[in-house]
């Protein structure tokens, strides 16, 4: 039989529920609402990223252009002017045979040239990256700098290579040619050298010179920090971390340090 | 005629529904429509058939069961399966036949039907909850999931309560004073939060600027 004590539980009961019930509606929005902030922040997040491979891309390609109108200028451009002075030097009087070497010499001249140029239209393509690959364009990056006679230049694989999808090789290109960029404009360094270490998880990256190094005014100075902070963003854009070891005199050693195995981008 | 405050809410409710209907018609709003009309029809006859119990007694029956089966219809136009389609026609079918069972062969007409209510109560909690799950698991279709996420937190917060004081019904022959304050109280600001949820919902589908009409 029912007892006036029912009442009471009645109204407990009815509290207890009406709390649990509005728990779970505030729960529900919560949740909601966390989805949405994650939402806009994971989109940001790949806004950016895509901002950082497209501003790499133009660079590289930038780059490119700036190193084909060098070559164009240095060699080519000198090689073809040689072979018009060459050829228009010779004598109407000259015997036949220094005419054959005049004109040997020119054909020589001439098939140099057209080397140089089908090498550089090599380099114009549009996807480099994508085509040849990291390692090949650094090595490419590389031979460039030995061409001009003014550095030596090493470039060491330890390990065996892994893959890397094509966005994050952009990216650690684009960084590679910055740094050696940096070396090229600042550095008054002789020797560069690369080393990519792959090891099971991890890639490291390292461009090393002897150059005058990087004091500690240099490191704060406008151009310097816009610098550091484009790669430090490129660096975070693919997961991986930046560092600097230097010292006045005693050279420049940029490390780059990247788990491998990580999809980035595809947020 | 005396009006409540729950009465209020469903006239607001109804204002705000019939100009959104005007202003911006989508599917909610045109559904709506409707079974608010229905429901201020079966509040003003029940205020006027104060002298007569059991008519308003089975009006509130019948209508009971017609307001489950509506809800039921609205959370229908949200799920496009097969298989979901048949599962709420199922239980669209056995709560109607439960509730006409109920209705002539066990507490009849001229007693409230609780045991129907109390059934109505449990599925459609239930089916709240299905749907905040599905919510947060986006696999609710069509572009009017904030005013359905609304609606379902109201009639949630409502159908979960009403569970207990229709659990609690038999107190009704013990000290009918008691429960019949107690439950006038609990539903009439129950009524007051599910109407003024609802006016929120159709608020915010029209002035929404991102919401399209569903195709129903």
């Amino acid at each position: 039989m029912p007892t006036f004590s029912d009442f009471p539980a009645i109204i407990v009961i009815l509290l207890v529920f009406s709390a649990l019930s509005f728990y779970i509606v505030l729960s529900v929005y919560m949740t909601l609402k966390n989805k949405q902030q994650y939402a806009l922040k994971i989109n940001t997040l790949k806004h950016s990223y895509e901002q950082i491979l497209l501003k790499s891309q133009l660079e590289i390609q930038e780059e490119t252009l700036r190193g084909v109108s060098q070559e164009i200028h240095d060699n080519i451009g000198q090689v073809l002017s040689l072979v018009k002075l060459q050829l228009g030097s010779a004598p109407a009087d000259a015997s036949e045979a220094d005419k054959q070497e005049i004109i040997e010499q020119s054909r020589q001249l001439v098939g140099k040239a057209i080397t140089d140029l089908r090498a550089l239209s090599k380099s114009l393509h549009p996807d480099r990256v994508n085509e040849l690959g990291l390692l090949e364009n650094i090595r490419h990056e590389l031979e460039r700098l030995e061409k001009t006679k003014m550095y030596h230049t090493r470039f060491r694989i330890n390990g065996s290579p892994q893959t890397i999808p094509i966005e994050t090789q952009t990216i650690l290109f684009r960084m590679t040619q910055e740094s050696i960029s940096n070396i090229i404009k600042h550095a008054g360094a002789d020797t560069v050298e690369i080393t990519m270490d792959y090891e099971p998880q991890q890639l490291y990256l390292s461009i090393l010179d002897n150059g005058i190094g990087i004091n500690h005014l240099d490191h704060n100075s406008p151009q310097t920090g816009i610098g550091l902070r484009n790669m430090k963003s490129r660096s975070a854009a693919i997961g991986a971390t930046f560092s600097i070891e230097t010292a006045v005199e005693k050279g420049t050693l940029v490390k780059i340090s990247m788990p491998l195995g990580q999809v980035v981008g595809s947020l | 005629m005396q009006l409540n405050l729950s009465n209020y809410a469903e006239i607001f409710a109804a204002i705000v529904c019939t100009f959104c209907v005007f202003f911006k018609p989508s599917v909610t709003n045109r559904w709506f429509i409707g079974f608010l009309v229905l429901t201020l029809f079966v509040e003003f006859s029940a205020k006027l058939l104060y002298n007569n119990g059991a008519i308003k007694t089975s009006m509130y029956n019948i209508f009971g069961m017609v307001e489950v089966v509506f809800y039921l219809c609205y959370f229908r136009i949200f799920f496009k399966t097969k298989k979901e389609a048949r599962l709420f026609q199922s239980i669209i079918l056995f709560f109607l036949f439960f509730g006409i069972i109920n209705f002539f062969f066990f507490q009849g007409a001229r007693e409230y039907n609780h045991y129907t209510s109390l059934l109505g109560d449990a599925i459609l909690s239930m089916f709240c909850l299905r749907i905040f799950y599905d919510i947060l698991n986006d696999r609710v279709q069509g572009d009017s999931t904030k005013t359905l996420l609304i609606i379902v937190s109201g009639l949630f917060l409502y159908y979960c309560i009403t569970l207990i004081t229709d659990s609690f019904f038999y107190l009704l022959y013990i000290d009918g004073e008691f429960f019949k304050t107690l439950y006038t109280f609990v539903n009439g600001y129950l009524n007051l939060l599910l109407y003024g949820c609802f006016a929120l919902a159709f608020a915010s589908e029209a002035f929404n600027n991102n919401s399209r009409n569903l195709s129903s």
